[in-house]
């Protein structure tokens, strides 16, 4: 899969569940640092992620680097898919 | 001598730290065990002499640029390994250090490193512009990269002893204040000792101990996690910020550092029992589990106990103006039905009792605000005339039992978020700055560890804003815990007949309708 192509159920994911359905969320929104998502929506999202990609992300993945903005979240499951 | 020692010598068969100021703490460990490993980073560690000689560096570079006992020295770093040694070089040459969140929004930064007045800010080369924008008074810098000092612990010639006192400034930790800035909450030498003294008395730590270092340095409950193991000796691992707030790598932490003296708020042992695993691959390395900052939820600390039976845990309560105050060991696991997990008794040399609001101090199965008095009890309030007497905590407890007490709530609008002190006027100050707001008042919903907060919001005519729009507004201002969860929208805020902003009405259409 591409970025993109994980970037959009994840975006729908958490505009629904987080964002009260508004959409202004970009593939550039900093999740962290505006507090999108907590460590508690985190847990959710990387549900989701697991869920809908059958993709697990390890413990050690989990770095503010990676769960910075969507296209950093997208870049890091195309990682992880590639193995 | 004063009494505030008493538990210390009572543990140590006589055997005195010789603590007179706090950086006295730091060398007893370099004593004890000289060649032991002081602090972990990821990635590295460092020695008790190795660190030494570090913290004499910095300090020489602190003496060249002017700081005299007495300043303020704000440490705008990164939780690590050299943050820990210019906070230890700060107190060594008699001054003052101001932790300052490295996570914290620049204007935030920026408030507080101005409030302070440091005569220098130790800082990184990116952050160092802020430091010395022109709202700041900050004239001099240490900086982290490519000044001779850091990342160097050759041997270094050890720096005069400091004409400080026990009542002189050891450091500064800001708080969430209600009047929509941070206020900075002063402590002295004896201040930290009274409180040291007593953790090492009751915890016994040992120079193989191990101790997470899960808190912020701005926040106060890293005191424990660094003082303690430096006064036996023992090892501190930080957890960068990083790491600090997702479940599963905290767990894989404290495992692969084999911690035995684990320190956190409720929230993060929480999110280790839900979302990584602690439960089921209980590290066997724990020998001693703290918490403190927010209620522990019976119910989780039921699972906690259950599955580490033989792990010795304490509730540890106390605001940032006293430090830790009273404390409560958990023996057995509490029952199905039982109320809070009482904060207990008084400690740390302190005296403790409920105070009713007729005055008269509460009787047993009464409940009253929280009073504080003794040798933890706060300076005062930077640039505020100093405290005298008492310290009133706003907190409702019910006294248990002769010496016993239990939280109740707060009498205030001050709430915790995550164990976080957060004043909802600093929170209503962010979302009103945004220029479609006419007026916003915040609310903290739900319970428990699942407190959320939630802003109600007036909107100009003509005009709205998105929930993230408010969350970027919230995040240029605020530390992280204190961006508004959800928002509310209202024609107009419930008011009280005299005007007020009705806060139990509020409260309940928040509560009722959730996030808009």
């Amino acid at each position: 899969m591409t970025v993109d192509q994980f970037i959009e159920p994840i975006r729908d994911y958490i505009v629904r569940h987080h964002l009260d359905g508004q959409a202004d969320l970009d593939r550039h929104t900093p999740l962290l640092e505006w507090g999108v998502i907590d460590s508690f929506a985190l847990t959710e999202v990387l549900a989701f992620v697991e869920d809908e990609f059958e993709l697990a992300v390890p413990a050690a993945e989990m770095t503010p680097e990676n769960l910075r903005d969507l296209e950093s979240i997208g870049a890091l499951l195309v990682r992880l898919e590639a193995g | 001598m004063d009494g505030y020692s008493n538990g210390y010598r009572r543990a140590r068969g006589g055997e005195l730290m010789r603590a007179e100021i706090l950086p006295d703490v730091f060398a007893e460990g370099l004593h004890r065990n000289p060649d032991g490993v002081a602090v972990r980073e990821p990635g590295t560690e460092i020695t008790y002499r190795k660190l030494n000689h570090l913290t004499n560096r910095l300090a020489r570079a602190l003496l060249q640029r002017g700081v005299a006992p007495g300043d303020r020295v704000a440490i705008w770093l990164p939780k690590s390994i050299n943050a820990v040694a210019a906070m230890q070089a700060v107190l060594r040459v008699g001054a003052a250090y101001v932790p300052v969140d490295p996570l914290s929004p620049t204007a935030r930064a920026r408030e507080v490193i101005s409030d302070c007045e440091p005569s220098v800010c130790v800082t990184e080369p990116d952050r160092a512009a802020v430091a010395l924008s022109p709202v700041g008074p900050v004239r001099r810098l240490l900086l982290g990269e490519g000044v001779p000092g850091f990342d160097d612990s050759t041997p270094a010639a050890p720096i005069p002893r400091a004409p400080v006192t026990r009542d002189s400034l050891a450091y500064i930790l800001y708080t969430s204040g209600s009047t929509g800035r941070p206020k900075g909450v002063c402590i002295s030498h004896r201040n930290a000792l009274a409180f040291i003294e007593w953790a090492v008395a009751e915890l016994e730590p040992k120079p193989t101990d191990r101790l997470s270092s899960h808190a912020p340095f701005h926040f106060d409950l890293s005191i424990l996690d660094l003082y303690v193991a430096f006064a036996s000796g023992a090892c501190v691992s930080l957890i960068p910020e990083g790491l600090s707030f997702v479940g599963p790598r905290l767990v894989e932490f404290v495992r692969r550092e084999r911690i035995t003296i684990w320190y956190s708020v409720p929230s993060a042992l929480a999110m280790m029992m839900d979302d990584g695993g602690l439960l089921e691959t209980g590290p066997a390395s724990l020998r001693t589990i703290l918490f403190a900052g927010e209620p522990f939820p019976v119910v989780a600390l039921r699972r906690l106990r259950a599955a580490f039976s033989g792990v010795r845990m304490l509730n540890l309560y106390g605001p940032t103006e006293t430090n830790v105050c009273t404390y409560h060991e958990v023996i057995g696991t509490p029952g199905e039905h039982a109320a809070a997990v009482p904060i207990g008794r008084a400690c740390s040399g302190d005296r403790v009792w409920a105070v009713k609001d007729d005055g008269a101090e509460a009787e047993i199965g009464e409940s009253g605000e929280l009073l504080v008095d003794g040798p933890t009890v706060m300076l005062g309030y930077w640039g505020r005339p100093a405290h005298r007497g008492p310290y009133h905590t706003g907190d409702i407890v019910q006294r248990l039992d002769e010496r016993n007490y239990a939280y109740l709530g707060r009498r205030d609008a001050m709430v915790k978020i995550r164990g976080h002190r957060v004043e909802l006027g600093e929170v209503e100050a962010a979302v009103s700055a945004h220029p479609s707001v006419r007026e916003a008042a915040a609310v903290a919903v739900g319970s428990g560890l699942q407190k959320r907060l939630v802003a109600a919001v007036s909107f100009r005519e003509g005009s709205s804003a998105s929930l993230l729009e408010l969350k970027k507004e919230c995040a240029a201002r605020l530390p992280r815990y204190m961006i508004v969860h959800g928002v509310r929208e209202l024609s107009a805020l419930p008011r009280t007949p005299n005007g007020k902003v009705d806060r139990r009405a509020l409260q309940a259409i928040c509560e009722k309708e959730g996030a808009r």
